[in-house]
């Protein structure tokens, strides 16, 4: 095997160049996400809120005010998932190491209060903003109920094709994980 | 110069036999051994903003070195198989076995190497660490148990490898 201060020293400038690429490329990739979160919040804001016409009923803005600020909890939580995992602090022990991708890697995380918080905003938003279209054709309570049909359809499709990926590509890797901390343990 | 890149160079500088010798125990070729040194370059790279100072340079970077070669298979994670070296001194101290006791010195290594990868990962990183000599409290440090632990379990892992080389003796 060939010395490592003949193969990895010589190559250290193109190293350095590459991780310090890297790293523009990752602030880069988090301001492109969080621009184009905050051009919805902007868009919204406008088309919802400040929007003099006079067609535009009180619950289509509150509609809108209900998609804003979905729109601003999903570009925490995404810009907080993504620095999460690309972040990962190789500088702890191996115990701690493994304990946290264990928790990145559960189907079910407790901390999903935001994204969830930003589904209802969406749902009530949309509800809000469709009354004024269909409710010459169909009643509030018909447009309430076709809205959270759809949505509930939507989102559990959302969930069973989440899970089911997650069983085949995440849990044996899970388990695994799971598996080494009882191990620390023995 | 930044900063960061002078620190860099420093640390890779004089961390760098430490790096090689854990990379050379979970890479069963060159490439790999190589590709995984970068690997480690990197995440070192990644986690300079998390050092402070709590723990020992050599700890911190034995620390990276391990959790990228676990790493570096992510599902085979606890499939993962350690490399022992041929011409690996440690070993023979470890064990406390005489050369000209084993009948083919190969055949022994590579019972040995088929042993270890059956213990348990982190008894196989265990053995990776004393291999390179680390101290007990290092070797506490890097895995995240207590020093008392990392003894037990040295003595434990030392008496399965021992137990299956009395059967290679004369």
């Amino acid at each position: 095997m060939k010395n490592n201060k003949e193969i990895d020293i010589q190559n250290i400038d193109t190293l350095i160049n590459q991780l310090q690429s890297k790293d523009t490329q990752f602030k880069k990739a988090v301001r492109i996400l969080q621009i184009f979160f905050f051009a919805l919040i902007f868009l919204y804001t406008i088309l919802y809120v400040f929007n003099p016409d006079d067609e535009m009923d009180f619950n289509q803005r509150i509609g809108g005010v209900c998609y804003v600020l979905a729109f601003t909890l999903l570009a925490f939580h995404f810009r907080n998932k993504y620095s999460k995992f690309k972040n990962v602090n190789y500088s702890v022990s191996v115990k701690e190491l493994i304990n946290e991708a264990e928790k990145r890697y559960r189907f079910w995380k407790g901390n999903q209060f935001s994204s969830f918080l930003a589904i209802i905003l969406l749902d009530v938003g949309t509800c809000l903003i469709l009354i004024q279209y269909f409710s010459d054709k169909w009643s509030i309570l018909q447009i309430i109920i076709g809205v959270q049909v759809f949505n509930i359809i939507s989102a559990s499709i959302g969930f069973i094709i989440g899970y089911i990926k997650w069983k085949k590509e995440i849990r044996p890797f899970w388990i695994s994980l799971k598996t080494m901390l009882k191990e620390f343990e023995e | 110069m930044s900063k960061k890149e002078e620190i860099f160079r420093t640390i890779i500088r004089e961390n760098k036999d430490k790096i090689s010798g854990i990379c050379r125990y979970y890479s069963s070729n060159e490439d790999d051994h190589n590709d995984m040194y970068q690997e480690v370059l990197i995440n070192i790279w990644k986690s300079l903003e998390n050092f402070r100072g709590d723990a020992q340079l050599s700890t911190w970077v034995y620390r990276v070195s391990v959790n990228t070669a676990l790493g570096f298979a992510k599902k085979e994670i606890r499939r993962k198989k350690i490399f022992i070296r041929q011409d690996d001194e440690r070993l023979r101290d470890l064990l406390d076995y005489d050369e000209g006791q084993i009948q083919e010195k190969e055949i022994m290594l590579q019972s040995l190497e088929n042993k270890i990868n059956l213990l348990s990962v982190v008894d196989k990183i265990i053995i990776t660490l004393v291999l390179e000599s680390v101290s007990h409290k290092e070797i506490a440090s890097v895995i995240g148990i207590t020093e008392p632990n990392v003894r037990v379990k040295i003595h434990r892992i030392k008496n399965e490898l021992k137990e299956m080389l009395k059967n290679l003796t004369l």
